[in-house]
């Protein structure tokens, strides 16, 4: 994958996503703005993080920890609802409002619903991946 | 016994199930017959009373469970076990609701209903940023609130079985696309630096993960929808006869739309 090829997937992602932990490598999360500046400078690091992003691209997640991908997911959804704390609504008979922090309750807690959240999350990292 | 071509839409309008109903009113605007259109405001009488005229279809937005589905004013409407189970024989039943293909929507398929579509957890409609009111019904999304893209994604499902003649199995397909169309505006489109943008495609993508469609997907239950499989415009697009004039009249296609 080339430079060109990595600022073409950094431009193509909103500004918000590009400042949050997306790439995963080792034990870290790399954001898409820390990836693309490692490999405009051509750093060790860089030409993993572009491998590593090629890979992801190709789908080869499954070679991925899925341990570490979860973990990204769960502090991608933290970190969005705390800086943009949304109020959601459905069409549940019981608890049709969930607000941000109810939601991030529910993430920590990996309760059923907070683990479907997770996967939900899961599903979006990797369409991003993609794009 | 169903007849084909006659749909029920049940439209309450309290408890946020306006939002749906506002999208279903238009849909009822834009279709022509043959076509039939019943809409009800979502009472549980006016309900009983449409289904007297045994339509084919029954599309209804309302608060649900696993078991549940409810109408205007939360009130229950069709429950496991309960006495409107099998009311729906013969029917493609689509709720736009909460849980319900978890035991309702599989229940209704084995008490006769033809095919059915649901969502198997919940069903996000809306979300909003910080202190925003919510917007009017219909309203398009903006930069802090989206009650629209999700809803509109369900109703696509009905657009394409009264307006062009899809079968389940396609209805489920044009609701996936409708999704993924506003998922992309979200993600690299024109909303993706929206400040709700990563709340907003949360809800879609987790809305379009538990769909479900059950039943026989190859059912059509609007065979005479409106539109053709293609339509053809013609050039000059009027052409006057006169009385007792005969002969060819030669014209032009221009265009040839594939849908």
């Amino acid at each position: 994958m080339s430079l060109g090829l990595v600022e073409k997937w950094y431009w193509s992602l909103g500004v918000y996503e590009r400042n949050t932990p997306l790439v995963p490598l080792g034990r870290t999360f790399y954001t898409p703005t820390e990836v693309l500046s490692e490999v405009r400078k051509d750093t060790t690091l860089g030409r993993d993080l572009q491998s590593q992003l090629e890979a992801l691209r190709k789908g080869a997640s499954a070679r991925l920890d899925p341990a570490l991908l979860w973990d990204m997911a769960k502090m991608r959804l933290i970190k969005r609802l705390t800086e943009r704390p949304s109020t959601f609504i459905s069409y549940h008979m019981d608890h049709p409002i969930l607000t941000a922090k109810e939601f991030i309750q529910l993430v920590i807690a990996e309760t059923d619903r907070g683990r479907r959240f997770i996967e939900t999350e899961i599903d979006i990292v990797k369409s991003l991946w993609k794009v | 016994m169903p007849t084909l071509n006659r749909v029920l839409f049940s439209e309450p309008v309290q408890h946020g199930m306006e939002y749906a109903s506002c999208l279903y009113k238009k849909l009822a605007q834009q279709t022509p017959p043959p076509v039939q259109v019943i809409e009800t405001n979502g009472v549980v009488e006016a309900n009983d009373e449409a289904m007297k005229q045994d339509p084919i279809v029954f599309y209804g937005v309302g608060h649900g469970n696993y078991d549940r589905f409810t109408v205007e004013c939360t009130r229950l409407y069709i429950k496991v076990g309960g006495p409107r189970i099998d009311w729906f024989r013969g029917m493609f039943v689509h709720l736009l609701s909460c849980i319900t293909a978890q035991q309702l929507g599989p229940e209704l398929i084995n008490q006769g209903t033809k095919a059915y579509i649901g969502y198997y957890h919940c069903f996000y409609y809306g979300c909003w940023e910080g202190d925003q009111p919510r917007p009017k019904p219909c309203d398009p999304p903006d930069q802090y609130r989206d009650f629209y893209s999700m809803l509109d994604s369900d109703v696509e499902g009905e657009r394409a079985t009264l307006l062009r003649r899809a079968s389940i199995s396609q209805a489920q397909e044009a609701i996936k696309a409708r999704f993924n169309y506003h998922i992309q505006l979200y993600t690299t489109g024109p909303q993706k630096d929206w400040p709700n943008a990563g709340n907003a495609l949360w809800c879609l993508n987790y809305n379009l993960k538990y769909l479900r469609a059950l039943g026989d997907l190859s059912f059509v239950p609007c065979p005479s929808g409106a539109e053709p499989d293609f339509k053809i415009v013609l050039n000059p697009s009027s052409i006057t006869i006169k009385q007792g004039q005969s002969g060819t009249v030669q014209v032009k296609v221009e265009k040839v739309l594939l849908r």
